[in-house]
C-alpha cells in the first residue's frame, strides 16, 4: 500500500470510527434499550425483546391496572410541538430581516455582525438559561426596569411559565435560524429585485415571489436546525418553565432518573426521533428538491 | 433540578482533582480508599486529616442522587470502597447483594451511636452501614411574608389563598408522594390503588396552587426571598440566616419525612479494611461533629455536640428538640408493587 492511500484511508477511517462509536454507538444502545422491560429495582431487565415500552408510549395501567390512553406521553408530546412550532415560527419572523440586513452590508460591518449573532454562543447554555431567571424573576431585572419607568408595576410574572420556556427557546435557537438564511441571502442576486420592480411588482410582491422562494433552502435549514432542538430541550422548561410543564425532554430524564425505568425513556426517545425524520421526509416533498435542501445552508 | 449543584460541583470537583493531584504527587506510593459521596457534601479538610491519621489516601467521586449510586453499582466496575447511600438504597443495594456484610456495629467507634438511627428499619443489626448524617424535610416559611400557621401540612397542600401560586414544592417523587400520605394518613409504601388515587387526587389539586416543582436553585430562591413559602430540607433557615433572617422551620404534626445517610461498603470495593478505618474515622465524635458544621445536618452521635458550632446546635430546623424528633417518619424500601404505584402517580401528576 502507498503512503498515499495509507493517509486517505486514515483520513476517512478515522472520522468513520469516531461516527461509529460515538453516533451509531449511543444509538444503537437506545434503540435495543427500547425493546427491555423495567428490572424491579429500576434499569433494565434484558430477558428477551419486548414492545411493552412502545405500547405504553400509547396506553398505560391506570394506578388499578385497567389501560388508558397516555395522558403524561400525549400532553407532553403536544406542548413540545406547539412550543417548537411558535419558536420556529417566532424564529423565521425575527430572522429573516436580520439576515437579509446582515447580507446587505459592507464586509467589515458583516463580520462584526455575525460575530455578535454567535457570542452567545461562548457562553455555556445552562448559564444563559440562569441568566434569564435573573431577568425574568420576581423583583428582577426585568420588573425592576418596568417599574422605574412605570411606579406601581406589579411585576410581569413571567417566570416559571410556558411564555417564559418560548422566551428561552427563541433567546436560545435564534442564531440557527438567522445563520443559514444569511447563507441564502448572501448568495441572492440583488439585481433580481431591480429586475423585477422595472418590470412593475410591487414591493410585497417582489418579496413574495422573488425574494422568499430563492431563500427557502435556507429557512428550511433553519427551520429544520431550530424545530429540532426545540422538541427535545429539557433545560428551559425545568429552569424557566419551573418543572411544572413537562416537554418531552423533560419527561425522557425522568424515566432515565428517578423513575430509572430506561425501556420507557429509550421508547420515547426512538418515538421522538422517528416523529422528526418523518417531518423532515415530509419537508423534503414540499420543499425544492435535490441538492437546494442539503445544501442551502 | 439539581443543575445548580451539577454547576457547583464541577467546579468542587476540579479544584478537589487539583487538590488530590498535589497530594498524589507528594506520596506517590500510598495506600488509598475511593470514596463515592453525593456532591458537596463532605468537608475537604476531613479528608486531609484522614491522610495525616491513617496515610491512606482519599479519591472521590460525586453523584447527585440515590437512584444514580445504584445505576453505578448495578453497571459494576466502579473501584469504590466506601459509598453513601440514603436509608431506603441502603435496604436495595443489601437486597440486591450490592453491599459487603462487614457488620458495622462491632466498629471500635460504634459505640458512640444512639438514637433511633442506631439500628434503625432499613438495617436493622448494622450488618451493612453506618450512620452519616441525617435531616428532616418540612415547610420553610418567611415568617414576615406568612402570619401564623398552623403546623400541619393543610398549610402546603391546602394553602391560605393569599398564597396561592406562590409555594415551591420539591422536585422529589419520594418526598412529595411521602408528604400527601403523611397528611391523609396513609402508608406511604401503599400497594392500594385506591389509597394512591386520594394521594394523586390530593396531589392534582394542589398543582394549580404551586409556582413550581423545584429542588435546585432553593438557597437562592430563599435568600433572594422570592417565594413566601418552600417544601424545604430542615435546613434551609440556617442556610439564609444571614441573607434573610425571616425565614423559619414549620414540621408538620401529620409526620416529617426523616431521611438518613450512610456509610457502606460495595461489594467489589478493593480496599475493605482502609474503607473500615474510614468510617471508624467518621464515628469519632470530633470528625462527624466537623461534618454537622460543613453541611448544617445532625449526627447520631450525641457526643460531638461539644465539637459542634452554637449557630447549628442551637437551629431549630437542624436539631429541633425531642417534641418535634417524635414527628419523623424514616424511611424503608417500599415494595416494587408500591414503588410503581407511587412512579405512576408522580408522572401523573407532572404532566
Amino acid at each position: 500500500m502507498s503512503n498515499r492511500s495509507a493517509h486517505s484511508y486514515l483520513a476517512i477511517g478515522l472520522p468513520l470510527l469516531a461516527l461509529a462509536f460515538l453516533f451509531f454507538g449511543p444509538l444503537l444502545a437506545i434503540l435495543a434499550a427500547s425493546f427491555t422491560e423495567r428490572a424491579p429495582n429500576g434499569g433494565i431487565d434484558w430477558s428477551g425483546p419486548v414492545f411493552d415500552a412502545y405500547t405504553a408510549l400509547f396506553y398505560t395501567p391506570d394506578l388499578f391496572g385497567e389501560l388508558e390512553p397516555n395522558r403524561a406521553f400525549l400532553s407532553a408530546f403536544s406542548r413540545s410541538l406547539y412550543l417548537a412550532t411558535c419558536t420556529t415560527l417566532i424564529c423565521l419572523v425575527a430572522a429573516i430581516p436580520m439576515a437579509i440586513y446582515i447580507s446587505r452590508r459592507s464586509e467589515r460591518t458583516k463580520t462584526l455582525l455575525l460575530l455578535l449573532i454567535t457570542i452567545p454562543f461562548w457562553a455555556n447554555l445552562l448559564a444563559r438559561n440562569y441568566a434569564w431567571i435573573l431577568i425574568l424573576r420576581a423583583n428582577g431585572l426585568l420588573d425592576s426596569a418596568l417599574q422605574s419607568i412605570w411606579p406601581g408595576f406589579e411585576g410581569t410574572g413571567l417566570l416559571y411559565s410556558e411564555t417564559a420556556i418560548l422566551i428561552g427557546l427563541v433567546y436560545s435557537f435564534l442564531p440557527f435560524m438567522v445563520l443559514p438564511i444569511f447563507a441564502s441571502a448572501e448568495r441572492f442576486d440583488w439585481d433580481l429585485v431591480s429586475a423585477s420592480r422595472d418590470l412593475g411588482a410591487s414591493v410585497s410582491r417582489t418579496y413574495g415571489k422573488v425574494v422568499l422562494p430563492l431563500l427557502t433552502p435556507g429557512i428550511l435549514a433553519g427551520s429544520i436546525l431550530v424545530f429540532i432542538p426545540s422538541m427535545g430541550n429539557f433545560i428551559t422548561p425545568q429552569l424557566l418553565g419551573g418543572g411544572q410543564d413537562f416537554m418531552l425532554g423533560n419527561l425522557i430524564a425522568l424515566q432515565f432518573g428517578a423513575s430509572r425505568n430506561w425501556a420507557h425513556g429509550a421508547a420515547i426517545a426512538v418515538g421522538l426521533m422517528i416523529g422528526i425524520s418523518l417531518v423532515l421526509l415530509c419537508l423534503r416533498r414540499l420543499g425544492p428538491k435535490g441538492p437546494h435542501l442539503s445544501g442551502g445552508a | 433540578m439539581k443543575v445548580a449543584q451539577i454547576l457547583k460541583t464541577c467546579t468542587r470537583r476540579a479544584v478537589l482533582a487539583a487538590g488530590l493531584a498535589l497530594g498524589s504527587a507528594v506520596s506517590a506510593t500510598a495506600e488509598e480508599v475511593f470514596v463515592y459521596n453525593w456532591a458537596d457534601y463532605f468537608p475537604p479538610e476531613l479528608f486531609d486529616k484522614f491522610t495525616e491519621e491513617t496515610g491512606i489516601r482519599v479519591r472521590l467521586d460525586v453523584y447527585q442522587s440515590n437512584e444514580e449510586l445504584a445505576a453505578k453499582l448495578q453497571a459494576g466496575g466502579t473501584g469504590y470502597d466506601v459509598i453513601v447511600p440514603g436509608d431506603y438504597m441502603v435496604q436495595q443495594l443489601a437486597q440486591q447483594g450490592l453491599l459487603q456484610e462487614i457488620d458495622f456495629k462491632t466498629l471500635e467507634n460504634f459505640p458512640n451511636v444512639e438514637g433511633p438511627l442506631k439500628f434503625p428499619v432499613f438495617d436493622p443489626e448494622r450488618l451493612y452501614s453506618a450512620p452519616y448524617l441525617h435531616g428532616s424535610t418540612g415547610i420553610s416559611y418567611d415568617s414576615e411574608k406568612v402570619g401564623e400557621l398552623e403546623e400541619s401540612w393543610s398549610v402546603f397542600f391546602d394553602p391560605d389563598p393569599a398564597l396561592s401560586g406562590q409555594i415551591v414544592a420539591l422536585d422529589d417523587e419520594l418526598e412529595m408522594y411521602k408528604a400527601a400520605a403523611m397528611y391523609l394518613d396513609i402508608d406511604y409504601c401503599t400497594e392500594d390503588p385506591a389509597e394512591a388515587t386520594r394521594i394523586l387526587e390530593l396531589l392534582e389539586a394542589q398543582k394549580p396552587h404551586l409556582l413550581m416543582y423545584s429542588s435546585g436553585g432553593s438557597i437562592e430562591r430563599m435568600a433572594a426571598r422570592e417565594v413566601p413559602m418552600h417544601h424545604h430540607w430542615a435546613n434551609g433557615p440556617f442556610r439564609v440566616r444571614e441573607e434573610a433572617p425571616s425565614w423559619r422551620m414549620l414540621f408538620p404534626k401529620e409526620g416529617v419525612n426523616l431521611w438518613a445517610d450512610n456509610f457502606a461498603i460495595p461489594v467489589g470495593a478493593q480496599n475493605v479494611e482502609g474503607a473500615k478505618a474510614f468510617i471508624n474515622f467518621m464515628l469519632e465524635p470530633e470528625n462527624i461533629a466537623a461534618a454537622t458544621n460543613f453541611n448544617g445536618y445532625a449526627n447520631s452521635i450525641p457526643a460531638s455536640r461539644d465539637f459542634i458550632d452554637e449557630s447549628v446546635v442551637n437551629d431549630r430546623g437542624i436539631y429541633p428538640g425531642e417534641d418535634i424528633e417524635t414527628r419523623y417518619v424514616g424511611n424503608r424500601l417500599c415494595s416494587v408493587e408500591a414503588r410503581d404505584l407511587r412512579n405512576r402517580v408522580w408522572t401523573r401528576v407532572r404532566s
